[in-house]
């Protein structure tokens, strides 16, 4: 495969510590980012996608340290090694902004108030870029020309307060493409908003990915998202990444029980009141209190007692990986429904 | 619709306007238009869709249904059987006011404010019970036990606080509180949008289940189509305080007729790898409600918008498509009284 990557994480482990007490947010996580392709990192709240984002941008709490693995950029001269940089270091910052971007879930709480839209884009511009004042203005009304805002020339000079929900993503989205990053990772870039402006954001990301080749890693929690951006997807559960392939792969094909009643679990537009949702039993376990081995094991179906031992990643095809001991039986368990035997359910025994 | 469906809440003409102040003596200058001349039918026994981006106004005419708003203008009548009769909530007062608090509950969205941290669960469902008659502990208790087991729960839960339960198990105590003085119908306010998709579609099936069980009518309002389209007998769609259409699930899905609900159907993202919507991408945002444009509230953003939307509001018409009733607000239906399909 001629597929670039731009990031490689390997077997990241990233520990949160209070009280005591010690939460393996991420539990041994391996995945790439290749240049002009999504990856969509899939998982319900308190997985670890978040935390994921933040160990490559380098922005993870204080009480917080990567314990093992590792986190590479592939820059144009060289490799960096993230996980051993000085945290807000000098080579961090360098990459922060200008190689690696971030947009974060609510852009009233991530744009600074006190200042206008313009000043936060070319604050960017005047640290990673050799534009003088008037040249970052220019640049700046450029950018959010580019992201479809409106009237880009009387918007420059508005705080974050005068914009609506939709026009802040945007701003935000211009502030980390200001330098034309290698990777976007875009935390959640629409949960706040509404699915009208949801499709708009999400044509302009495409667009942006297009033109410039950009790394796009996205955290989001909506299915429809995934198989609608994504190239490739991750499927996380209680710090483990269980399931991760190309999108087309992993939602017609799951192989992981996790993927399978997740995907069971949501109601799809167009199938209307007769489809039978069935709901994962249990609840997410405690992170500090969390069952040995698979972390699915108490609210799975094919549980074993091989469970209680953590799997290791298992290639279902040259793209396709997943961590269960009964990869297969999943897969053979859900196969007849889409083809033949529509409407009869899969035989768990 | 069957004809003889039983109605049980009728709106006419209902308005919610939130007055805006400022100045030093805080003058009213301008109200918010937050639903705007509503009619809506509520049959007994069915679960109405209450579907539309924020701001559209969706909360506050469940609020105003529940009389948690004061409506500005218009009737909310309510049918509370044959002794007592149909009743305009907006006007009604001692006894029959308890009655319609009993009968009419709400589902609240965010299932971590809406239970009083200090409060445990039973103290939380004993006052609503202690009004409508139940003074008893031990009946009380009872009961309260009762309720928890309908909605899937141990019964000693009731001893705990809310900080013991996660988000999927507290929304189902809310969900008990609102079960506990018996009510006919049922107003979920984003009952499930906070929750995360695996719990989500547990409380999806309880309320179905529920309803089935105990013959309730739900206003189920979401900004979600997908699960509205699980959920929901007829779907009202509305855009800026108006309700822009209204039919039947299937009819709004199959037979799309307001360009706005188009744009909102094709906008949602599909889990299919193998679907390919055509997208209908809107301009801009939607306008304040406080000044909402001339016309049809939605021209500004209208890909089909004529000269006549401009300047003139469409009001709710009744079309027939497929033989059944399709309600829409739009002029690009004012001719034709049927659509060729």
């Amino acid at each position: 495969m001629d597929l670039k990557p731009v990031i490689t994480v390997d077997n990241l482990r990233t520990y949160f510590y209070n009280d005591k007490r010690c939460n393996k947010v991420l539990n041994g996580i391996s995945f790439k980012l290749y240049k002009g392709r999504t990856l969509c990192v899939v998982g319900e709240s308190g997985c670890g996608k978040s935390v994921t984002a933040s160990s490559i941008m380098q922005l993870l709490p204080v009480l917080s340290r990567i314990e093992s693995g590792s986190i590479t950029y592939h820059g144009n001269k060289n490799d960096i090694r993230i996980d051993q940089l000085e945290r807000n270091g000098k080579t961090i910052r360098k990459l922060r902004g200008s190689d690696m971007a971030m947009i974060f879930q609510d852009p009233m709480t991530a744009l600074n108030p006190v200042y206008t839209i313009g000043w936060q884009i070319m604050e960017n511009l005047k640290y990673h870029t050799t534009l003088n004042v008037k040249e970052r203005r220019k640049k700046a009304i450029e950018l959010l020309e580019q992201m479809g805002v409106s009237n880009p020339a009387k918007r420059v000079d508005q705080y974050p307060h005068e914009l609506s929900g939709g026009m802040r993503q945007r701003a935000m989205i211009a502030m980390a493409m200001s330098c034309n990053p290698k990777v976007l990772i875009a935390d959640e870039p629409t949960t706040a908003l509404d699915v009208t402006i949801q499709a708009q954001i999400f044509e302009l990301i495409t667009k942006l990915k297009a033109e410039h080749d950009t790394a796009v890693m996205l955290i989001t929690h909506d299915m429809g998202v995934v198989s609608e951006l994504a190239d490739d997807v991750a499927v996380m559960y209680m710090g483990n990444i269980v399931e991760q392939g190309p999108v087309r792969e992993v939602l017609k094909n799951p192989s992981h029980p996790y993927t399978s009643a997740l995907l069971r679990s949501i109601p799809v537009l167009h199938q209307g009141a007769s489809q039978d949702l069935q709901p994962i039993r249990g609840v997410t376990p405690d992170p500090f209190d969390r069952p040995t081995g698979c972390q699915f094991g108490p609210r799975c179906d094919f549980y074993t007692e091989q469970c209680t031992q953590m799997p290791d990643e298992s290639a279902v095809d040259a793209t396709h990986s997943v961590r269960c001991w009964h990869a297969d039986a999943c897969r053979a368990a859900q196969k007849p429904v889409p083809d033949h035997a529509a409407g009869q359910k899969p035989v768990v025994q | 619709m069957e004809s003889n469906k039983e109605v049980l809440v009728q709106l006419k003409g209902v308005k919610t306007y939130f007055p805006v102040r400022s100045g030093f003596f805080n003058k009213v200058v301008d109200h918010v238009q937050a639903v705007n001349d509503v009619d809506l039918t509520i049959y007994r026994g069915e679960t109405l869709g209450l579907v539309g981006e924020s701001g559209c106004g969706k909360t506050t005419l469940g609020k105003t249904i529940i009389q948690l708003v004061k409506a500005t203008d218009g009737e909310i009548n309510y049918n509370f059987g044959d002794t007592v009769g149909v009743h305009d909530l907006r006007h009604v007062s001692g006894e029959i006011e308890d009655l319609a608090r009993k009968r009419i509950q709400i589902v609240f969205q965010d299932p971590y404010s809406s239970l009083n941290p200090a409060f445990t669960i039973y103290q939380s469902l004993r006052d609503p019970l202690a009004k409508f008659g139940v003074k008893d502990k031990e009946a009380q208790r009872n009961l309260i036990g009762n309720l928890l087991e309908a909605v899937n729960m141990r019964r000693e839960y009731m001893d705990r606080y809310p900080h013991e339960f996660s988000g999927g198990q507290r929304q189902r105590i809310g969900i008990a509180r609102a079960l506990c003085v018996d009510p006919e119908m049922v107003v979920c306010d984003e009952a499930v949008s906070a929750l995360d998709v695996s719990i989500q579609a547990q409380v999806l099936n309880l309320l179905k289940d529920l309803k089935r069980r105990l013959k309730l009518t739900y206003i189920f309002i979401t900004h979600n189509l997908s699960v509205v389209e699980y959920i929901s007998d007829r779907i009202a769609v509305m855009y800026l305080g108006r309700i822009v259409e209204l039919a039947e699930t299937s009819q709004i899905f199959d037979h799309t007729m307001h360009p706005y609900t188009e744009a909102l159907l094709s906008a949602i993202p599909v889990v299919d790898p193998d679907h390919k919507t055509h997208r209908i991408v809107l301009e801009g945002d939607v306008p304040n409600p406080i000044n909402p444009p001339s016309g049809c509230n939605f021209h500004p953003r209208c890909r089909q918008c004529m000269e006549i939307c401009k300047t003139e509001r469409p009001t709710l018409q009744k079309h027939i498509v497929d033989g059944k009733e399709h309600f829409t607000a739009c002029h690009l239906y004012a001719t034709a009284e049927t659509r060729a399909e």
